[in-house]
């Protein structure tokens, strides 16, 4: 392989690093107006009367839209919308703007003008008259019967406030198997919320032309879902909206697959009204308190084994806040207990249950690892417990419960290649588990290493529906040109794909583009989720690839003079029984006679495992309860490595953010105000300054169903860091924590719970 | 809204007169930029003070170290008078915001704005600094103090008055002081509770210290009750121990939502108060 | 409107501004300068960071008559003609970038410290870089490209 394994600096880099890269924030159109939208400020309340008048007649006001005269169709903001498999319905409770809002941000208006200053005092002059109703923030307390409803249409039959379905399944006989346990542990653990903070905030440009088109610029991770979802909410066809990313996204970690935040239906409504285009951003206040966050929540986990530490059943039942609205919430508790629960160990008797519930908040929905760090956290911490239990080895324990190659699991698919165990080696070995595991400490300053271990997905098939569409097709100087749909959020998915098209290919790298991000651009995509894009993507192109390769070789059979199936390529020359004959010569002369080589293909990925091991170091200020995460070595069966460079960025970047997740990340919800957390400063995500070091291991399993063996890796940094943090500051102090983040209050009170201090 | 550079003290204070009690006077602007474009302020007449040659600048002035009002936060930080003298000034300058605030932020801002928690207001407040501020009849000369009237109050009227600099004593060299901060973040980030103090050693005795503290009441809080059972005792573990202990005395902490609950930071101040003075202790 | 005097890139100019925008807008708005990005508008991300006078600013909280009489770098700046700098090359071949939103301001929280000391221990770099989020890198990669540009620019290296 030429480009396949080596670190090609990035295809948008010079972009990027030259402030000429353009993103959402910076697009603008002719003649385009600002767009603001009035929130609501109660939890839970109905409008009793609004009154825009002083709003429409204030100068430069073009557009004012609320509730009253705006379509009410509902829908579903996620891309559960247009994915959600044939047999299920999606929950379609949102609706662009609400008479009852459900959380403190609910969208109850927007005004569009000239400036942004004067739609921002349009807002404030829209006079709202509210019924404050009564609310419930914590998912068990929506669980009781006396909680007020929070979707009366959407709540499953069952269980007050819970969304859309339970999600409930397993393997073997879960009663059975606790009863041929003989040692059981249970774990208990308490989750915040927490939120992706990407850098470029939600918003988006929208155009809707009397002519009944629409063209939405937007940093959406789905350029198709969020066609589809625009145009059913907005009853339009298909076929007359076009939405594209510009081509960058500012980040993306979930919070727009589908639509960002709800930039683009807010933005094409005004549009619509207006006749003009127009351009919502979000302020950083409103994208942390109005678009979705990660869910918080409880789990609980019951773990049985053998005495030599065999597993025989795992029961696991997650209550996550889903907020005012589920976007994600079904799906989003289905993986917490595949992926989270059910796929990293080998236990014949699985059971899980997941519970998304409504509450008055502002709605969780998907953040990078969707479910698995959740599951992930419960299980590690049950493992833990069962290895102290049993007096195992941390390391040994989980090695010979880990799920093998040949092993039937609950997935759907086969197991595929599986180097877990090796991950966990790497991972101990790096962080100096032998000498530092397990000393005993004394003094303020206590040190301690700990670990966990899992696995998710890379892709979203068969549990949705996911599936790509390429375009790929040789210029008529050879050179190559990719149409995909899908968009580049950072990590360089678009760069890595090109390595991998020029090799199955045989073409060079430096004349290969990529056009991507855009609903023109080719058919269908899914977009940008689930640790997805290289692995599935490189799918279809393979199959593009050969189409074209075998349509090239047939055509250079004749100007040859060798039989196509003797022919092959490399580096855009054509070769085969000693003759050479330059693509670029061939495509030209196809051109001549009025041919290109081209081919789109469209294909639903198969899936595959990535597994991964992180052992933590803490080190904890015993009398103020600070704890520092000191170093994380983070373990990858990454099945191939398409870019190391590329790929090392996407587990640092997963395990920093793993990092702020276990000892410092947290949105606080304030009685009667909603959360506190309204910028940067006041959400204590890592900075430069405080980061651990992080060392990214990157091991080759070669997957059997990935393209030359790739598996997934843009989601997992992050997945163990809790349980690995949990478990080292257990090292340390002696204090299993079951609640995170980590901070100084919370480890104070757990020292004194357990009597370390007074 | 208009903008006036003011190249002099004398002509900022022209301004602020010709604005007739419209005006406000920034020199970092740091929060009033965000406090306008918020609406949580008004001001027809800014007057930029940040060209001001009187007002800019770190000198010796005999036995005292003049900061002018224009000062940026990094300049202080990393002055090498300031460093000479009150490395723990360095540090508190040095903590506030991001390199890119202090940048442009002052010390004097720092303390206007009168945020309890404010690192650079902390680490001036036990160096008994005096604030020479400017007013249309004169100058007065204020205590640190005398500076705040409430929770995120200022005393100053910045209508009308203008700070032209801060005098801090330079120190004997019996006389050490400190400053730390209880983080959750290094930057981008207001303390969970920081302290900072003086104290004049001699012969293994506290002749007096002054010790400050914050977010536990308005502006940097004088922790008295340990100040004065510290005076004649020698800097031993319990001593300072106990010093901790009776600054909660004079400390009234809120719960903030993240930065700590009135139990934690009744927890941790003690704490705090006892590593400022054995920092101070290592000094000697 | 106010008069403001200041060199931009190189390029002095003499304009009228609303003395209410900040130093942001007016790049992005009036000068077209939309490499500079608004992450947070109050100063609590970096994006926005500019360098004014040789200072690393974030410019979304500096009233643009701040720049009166100063000398303002921005991104767009940075590279000589086609020839990028070394922290630009730099960022682009370590993987210190991702989704390239905080990128133009790391870039120029890099440069502002590197301009006055090309080499600088990793704590200086961290306290360059504090003020600057980045969600995608964990900022390993970040720190590394500015080292390697240093080391360049110790060699003589830069991009005029």
């Amino acid at each position: 392989m030429t480009y396949v394994g080596k670190s090609i600096p990035r295809n948008d880099g010079f972009d990027k690093a030259t402030g000429l890269g353009i993103f959402t924030q910076d697009v603008a159109l002719p003649n385009m107006l600002f767009g603001k939208v009035l929130r609501s400020p109660y939890a839970h309340a109905k409008v009793i009367s609004i009154d825009t008048s002083a709003a429409e007649a204030l100068p430069g006001v073009e557009a004012v839209c609320t509730f009253e005269n705006t379509t009410n169709k509902p829908f579903n903001t996620s891309a559960t919308m247009i994915t959600t498999n044939p047999g299920a319905e999606p929950v379609r409770d949102q609706r662009v703007f609400t008479g009852e809002p459900l959380y403190i941000g609910d969208e109850i208006a927007a005004v569009a003008a000239v400036t942004e200053k004067i739609a921002e005092d349009a807002v404030k002059l829209i006079k709202v008259e509210y019924e404050v109703l009564p609310a419930v923030f914590d998912p068990l307390e929506a669980m009781k019967p006396e909680a007020p409803d929070v979707q009366p249409e959407f709540g499953c039959k069952e269980h007050k406030n819970v969304c859309g379905e339970i999600v409930e399944f397993g393997i073997g006989d879960i009663g059975k198997g606790f009863e041929e346990a003989e040692v059981i542990v249970e774990a208990d653990i308490e989750l915040p919320r927490v939120k992706q903070a990407q850098m470029e905030t939600h918003g988006a440009v929208a155009s809707y032309k009397a002519n009944g088109t629409l063209e939405v610029y937007s940093p959406t991770q789905t350029p198709h879902p969020t066609k589809m979802i625009l145009a059913y909410a907005l009853d339009m066809p298909e076929s007359k909206i076009h939405v594209q990313n510009p081509p960058y996204v500012g980040g993306g970690f979930g919070v727009r697959i589908g639509l960002s935040g709800k930039a683009e239906i807010l933005a094409a409504v005004l549009s619509m009204k207006a006749l003009k285009p127009v351009k919502i951003q979000y302020s950083r206040e409103e994208d942390f308190l109005a678009s979705d966050t990660r869910h918080g929540g409880y789990l609980h986990c019951r773990l049985g084994a053998k005495k030599d530490g065999t597993f025989v059943a795992l029961d696991t039942t997650a209550w996550l806040n889903t907020g005012a609205y589920a976007t994600f919430g079904v799906e989003l508790l289905g993986v917490c207990g595949a992926c989270g629960t059910a796929g990293t160990y080998r236990v014949p008797n699985m059971h899980y249950k997941g519970f998304p519930i409504y509450t008055h908040q502002q709605t969780a929905g998907a953040f990078r690892g969707f479910g698995t760090p959740q599951g992930t956290a419960v299980v590690e911490a049950a493992v833990d417990k069962m290895a102290q239990k049993l007096g195992m080895d941390l390391l040994e324990l989980r090695k010979m419960n880990t799920t093998k190659p040949d092993d039937k699991n609950w997935f759907p698919f086969p197991v595929g290649s599986v180097a877990i165990n090796e991950c966990i080696d790497k991972a101990a070995e790096g962080i100096g588990w032998k000498e530092k595991r397990g000393k005993a400490q004394s003094g303020n300053i206590r040190r301690g290493v700990g670990i966990a271990c899992g696995t998710h997905v890379s892709n979203a098939a068969p549990f949705c529906v996911d599936y790509d569409a390429v375009y790929l097709r040789i210029e008529q100087d050879g050179s190559l040109h990719i149409g995909t749909g899908i968009p580049e959020i950072g990590p360089g998915s678009t760069t890595a794909l090109i390595q991998v098209a020029c090799d199955l290919l045989g073409v060079p790298f430096d004349t290969a583009v990529m056009k991507f991000g855009d609903t023109a651009a080719a058919p269908f995509d899914i977009g940008s989720h689930a640790t997805r894009t290289l692995y599935a993507v490189s799918q279809v192109i393979r199959d593009a690839a050969e189409k074209i390769r075998k349509d090239i070789f047939e055509y250079a059979a004749d100007f040859m003079g060798v039989p196509a199936d003797k022919l092959d390529m490399s580096e855009g020359i054509i070769f085969g029984e000693g003759k050479e004959y330059p693509l670029s010569r061939l495509a030209y002369e196809a051109h001549l006679r009025g041919k290109q080589f081209f081919a789109a293909e469209c294909k639903v990925p198969p899936n595959s495992l990535p597994w991964y091991a992180q052992a933590a170091e803490v080190e904890v200020d015993m009398e103020l309860g600070i704890v520092k995460v000191i170093k994380i070595v983070s373990a990858h069966d990454v099945g191939k490595v398409v870019n190391p460079r590329l790929c090392e960025g996407q587990i640092e970047g997963g395990v920093l953010q793993g990092v702020g997740y276990a000892v410092r990340e947290e949105m606080t919800y304030v009685d009667g105000k909603g959360f506190y957390n309204k910028g940067f400063h006041k959400y204590m995500l890592p900075t430069a300054d405080d980061r651990p070091e992080i060392v990214p291991i990157m091991i080759e399993s070669n997957d059997p169903a990935g393209v030359m063996g790739i598996k997934g890796i843009g989601e997992v940094g992050l997945c163990a860091t809790v349980p690995a943090v949990l478990s080292a500051v257990e090292d340390a102090t002696g204090v299993r924590f079951d609640a995170v983040p980590l901070v100084p209050g919370r480890v104070i009170d757990g020292f004194k719970k357990a009597g370390l201090i007074k | 809204m208009k903008y006036v550079i003011a190249q002099s003290a004398e002509e900022a204070l022209k301004a602020l007169k010709d604005a007739e009690g419209r005006g406000t006077i920034i020199a970092g602007g740091t929060d009033v930029m965000v406090e306008l474009h918020e609406g949580e302020r008004t001001a027809e007449v800014l007057v930029d003070i940040t060209k001001a040659a009187d007002l800019r600048g770190i000198r010796i002035d005999g036995k005292e170290i003049v900061i002018g009002s224009a000062a940026t936060l990094s300049e202080i930080a990393s002055d090498p008078i300031v460093r000479q003298y009150y490395p723990s000034l360095c540090k508190g300058t040095g903590s506030v915001g991001s390199l890119q605030i202090r940048n442009t932020g002052t010390l004097v801002g720092n303390i206007v704005t009168a945020q309890p928690a404010a690192d650079g207001a902390m680490s001036v407040a036990p160096l008994n600094p005096v604030i020479v501020v400017r007013t249309f009849d004169g100058e007065k000369r204020l205590k640190i103090s005398d500076m705040y009237v409430g929770f995120g109050k200022t005393a100053l009227d910045t209508s009308k008055e203008l700070v032209t600099e801060i005098r801090i004593p330079v120190p004997e060299k019996d006389e050490k002081a400190s400053f730390v901060r209880l983080e959750l973040r290094k930057s981008l980030s207001l303390p969970m509770l920081n302290a900072a103090a003086m104290v004049k050693y001699s012969e293994n005795k506290v002749v007096w210290a002054r010790i400050t503290m914050g977010p536990v009441g308005v502006g940097p809080t004088r922790a008295a009750a340990a100040e004065e059972w510290l005076k004649g005792k020698e800097l031993t573990e319990e001593n300072m121990a106990e010093a901790g202990r009776l600054a909660l005395k004079d400390a009234n902490p809120r719960s903030n939502p993240l930065r700590g609950s009135r139990e934690y930071r009744e927890h941790s101040l003690p704490i705090i108060i006892r590593r400022v003075l054995e920092d101070i202790k290592a000094q000697f | 409107m106010e008069k403001l005097n200041v060199t931009v890139n190189g390029k002095f100019m003499s304009v009228d501004v609303d003395p209410e925008l900040c130093l942001a807008d007016f790049l992005r708005d009036r000068l077209f300068l939309t490499g500079t990005k608004i992450g947070c508008g109050k100063g609590e991300c970096g994006a926005c960071t500019v360098i004014m006078d040789g200072k690393a600013v974030t410019s979304c909280i500096i009233p643009v008559m701040r720049a009166e009489g100063s000398v303002i770098e921005t991104i767009e700046g940075v590279s000589d003609g086609d020839k990028l700098h070394p922290i630009q090359e730099e960022f682009i071949n370590k993987g210190a970038i991702q989704c390239g939103f905080c990128t133009p301001g790391m870039i120029m929280s890099s440069k502002a410290l590197l301009d006055r000391n090309n080499d600088p221990t990793a704590d200086e770099v961290k306290e360059a870089l504090g003020g600057n989020i980045c969600r995608c890198t964990g900022y390993v990669k970040i720190e590394e490209a500015v080292m390697s540009a240093a080391e360049r620019m110790r060699n003589g290296e830069t991009s005029k």
